[in-house]
């Protein structure tokens, strides 16, 4: 299976709801540095009034045997003095109710790789899986799944009749692949961005819509820019993005001790770039298209160190 | 003049200015060869030590081979007459240049037995910084001032010298602090840390560690970690501090109140802020008791 962590989890839930497990799911969808913060989101999951650490353990203790789901767990850190309360917290909360309750947990790589380093991460869990990158296949397959759903000509021929794709096609599917890192959700949006609307022929008589079709244009890829022609401060700018992931200016300057108004310039400067993209909820990520390149170049110059990267060590 | 001459002037003159041409070829040569390593190096960073390192060897091996071209040009053109002009002049110069001949043949040495490498941060007897060139005559330091320091390469023997990465592009910095007895240590450590592991120079490769020592007149923190380049040693440190400062400003007494800076027989001058800690000392700390952050 390649990519989605989320999917994984549910994938993961469901086959214990189906073994009559009790499941509760929960999703950091913020940054939540305070141990505080990730205690109310704990009651929140659990049905519970907010309280103090022995509230939490309690309420899980009471559940009886229960399976946590937590989702985006790397947000529960923030790369700065003070910022790792809410990591202590619930790190504290799992030790304490391991008898009690069953955990699956999700991070982003590049937040797991240092986690692990610095606080030793690994320990706290008994196993772990790395979702490994889609292969072309499964990302061909994937797409073509999702043209079935929507009313445009666009299914990528495939003559041969084995649910792939016609030999001239499978370029482009290598390089979506190699654009998204292998990631199915940043391989999507990446077909979709890739996607222009043109309008049905007006060959239709009565009015009818008739079936429109859509040209694919691949996006210019960031990896084609200079990135070592980036200032230091955008550098340090992308290399905490990448660990800590989406961050507002404030949080960015937080996080690379600079005044608010450069963090804003800096986010400015690489969304312009095509490095970043507003998430809308107020914070900055890496564009899709920029994933790959972006890591290559952080790890090669070591301002992020992921093992098994390409230009790592 | 006209003795250079009756000695065959003009086959001198040629020699000459065929070694000169061969002398400004080879300059030309390894200029080009130093632009083109830094462009190599400014987009493949992790290799910058490795390519140094290299072009110090092609540059030696350059002038090794241009000498013996030189010698070769010199002696054809006509050994006794070079010899002639040559010979007086040169007693009196070695005498007087000893110093100088002495720092070639250390430059000999250094190429061949590798204390240190281009990029190294090393300290030469009171000098300390990043080595720049290595030349047969002398090795240039940049200072954490950004100075430019030229060491005769003699000074390197009779001094010793140590290197604080030993070739690698990523180094341990160790950052002191002293407060006041009175502080809480796992605060103190923990905040430290955070400092530490939250800097964007910090390598997150390496482990960090924060050694605590109790000497007399305050508690001493050291928080050793590593950057990915040595060039970020001084950055990392003024960052760390900088930060752990700001967090740790609320606490009163966090420094020491009843010792001064530069007091007779203090180890160090007390207050707040960080230093670096040259090589010697790092070799002390690994006596102490290490605490696990």
């Amino acid at each position: 299976m390649g990519g989605g962590k989320t999917s994984f989890l549910e994938a993961v839930g469901q086959g214990l709801r189906k073994a009559n497990h009790q499941v509760l799911y929960m999703d950091i969808k913020e940054k939540r540095e305070t141990g505080g913060e990730i205690l109310s989101e704990l009651a929140r999951a659990l049905e519970v009034e907010s309280g103090p650490r022995g509230t939490v353990l309690d309420a899980i203790r009471r559940r009886g045997p229960v399976s946590i789901m937590v989702d985006d767990c790397h947000n529960m850190f923030l790369r700065r003095v003070g910022g790792f309360g809410g990591l202590r917290a619930f790190l504290d909360i799992m030790i304490h109710t391991q008898n009690d309750a069953f955990w699956v947990t999700t991070w982003a790589d590049t937040s797991w790789a240092f986690l692990a380093q610095i606080f030793s991460l690994d320990t706290y869990f008994s196993h772990r899986v790395a979702l490994s990158p889609a292969t072309v296949e499964e990302l061909t397959s994937l797409i073509k799944d999702e043209l079935r759903g929507i009313p445009y000509d666009v299914n990528p021929p495939d003559r041969n009749g084995n649910g792939g794709v016609d030999d001239d096609w499978v370029p482009f599917f290598r390089r979506l692949r190699e654009e998204s890192a292998g990631n199915v959700t940043a391989a999507l949006k990446t077909w979709l961005a890739s996607c222009s609307h043109e309008p049905a022929p007006s060959t239709h008589k009565g009015g009818g819509l008739g079936r429109a079709s859509i040209e694919v244009k691949m996006p210019a890829a960031p990896k084609d820019q200079d990135l070592t022609k980036l200032p230091a401060e955008e550098v340090f700018g992308l290399a905490a993005i990448v660990q800590n992931g989406p961050l507002s200016s404030g949080q960015l300057a937080a996080v690379t001790n600079v005044q608010e108004d450069t963090a804003q310039v800096i986010l400015t400067n690489l969304t312009r770039y095509g490095l970043l993209r507003d998430t809308g909820a107020g914070g900055y990520t890496i564009s899709v298209t920029a994933q790959q390149p972006v890591r290559s170049f952080l790890v090669s110059r070591r301002s992020v160190y992921v093992p098994g990267i390409k230009g790592g060590e | 003049m006209e003795a250079l001459r009756a000695l065959g002037g003009s086959e001198i003159i040629t020699a000459l200015g065929q070694s000169l041409a061969v002398i400004l070829a080879t300059a030309l040569l390894i200029k080009l060869i130093h632009i083109a390593a830094e462009q190599y190096i400014s987009r493949f960073t992790a290799r910058a030590i490795v390519v140094r390192n290299r072009v110090e060897l092609v540059k030696v091996l350059l002038y090794l081979f241009t000498g013996f071209v030189v010698i070769r040009l010199l002696l054809a053109a006509r050994a006794d007459a070079v010899l002639a002009v040559v010979g007086g002049g040169a007693v009196v110069a070695g005498l007087a240049a000893r110093e100088l001949l002495a720092n070639i043949f250390a430059g000999v040495f250094i190429f061949f037995e590798r204390p240190f490498s281009v990029g190294d941060r090393i300290q030469v007897g009171p000098y300390y910084g990043e080595v720049d060139n290595i030349s047969l005559r002398a090795t240039t330091l940049v200072t954490p001032e950004d100075s430019r320091v030229s060491v005769p390469n003699s000074m390197v023997f009779s001094e010793g010298s140590l290197s604080a990465n030993a070739g690698d592009l990523e180094a341990m910095v160790v950052i002191e602090f002293y407060f006041a007895h009175s502080i809480d240590i796992s605060e103190i450590r923990q905040v430290l840390w955070e400092a530490a592991v939250t800097s964007k120079y910090f390598y997150a490769k390496r482990p960090v560690e924060i050694l605590v020592e109790e000497t007399p007149v305050a508690t001493a923190f050291y928080v050793r970690a590593f950057v990915a380049d040595i060039r970020q040693e001084f950055p990392f440190a003024a960052d760390v501090t900088a930060r752990a400062k700001e967090r740790l400003k609320g606490i009163d007494p966090l420094y020491p109140e009843d010792v001064w800076a530069g007091a007779p027989g203090l180890p160090f001058s007390v207050g707040s802020g960080s230093s670096r800690r040259s090589p010697q000392g790092r070799n002390r700390l690994d006596s102490q008791r290490i605490l696990e952050p």
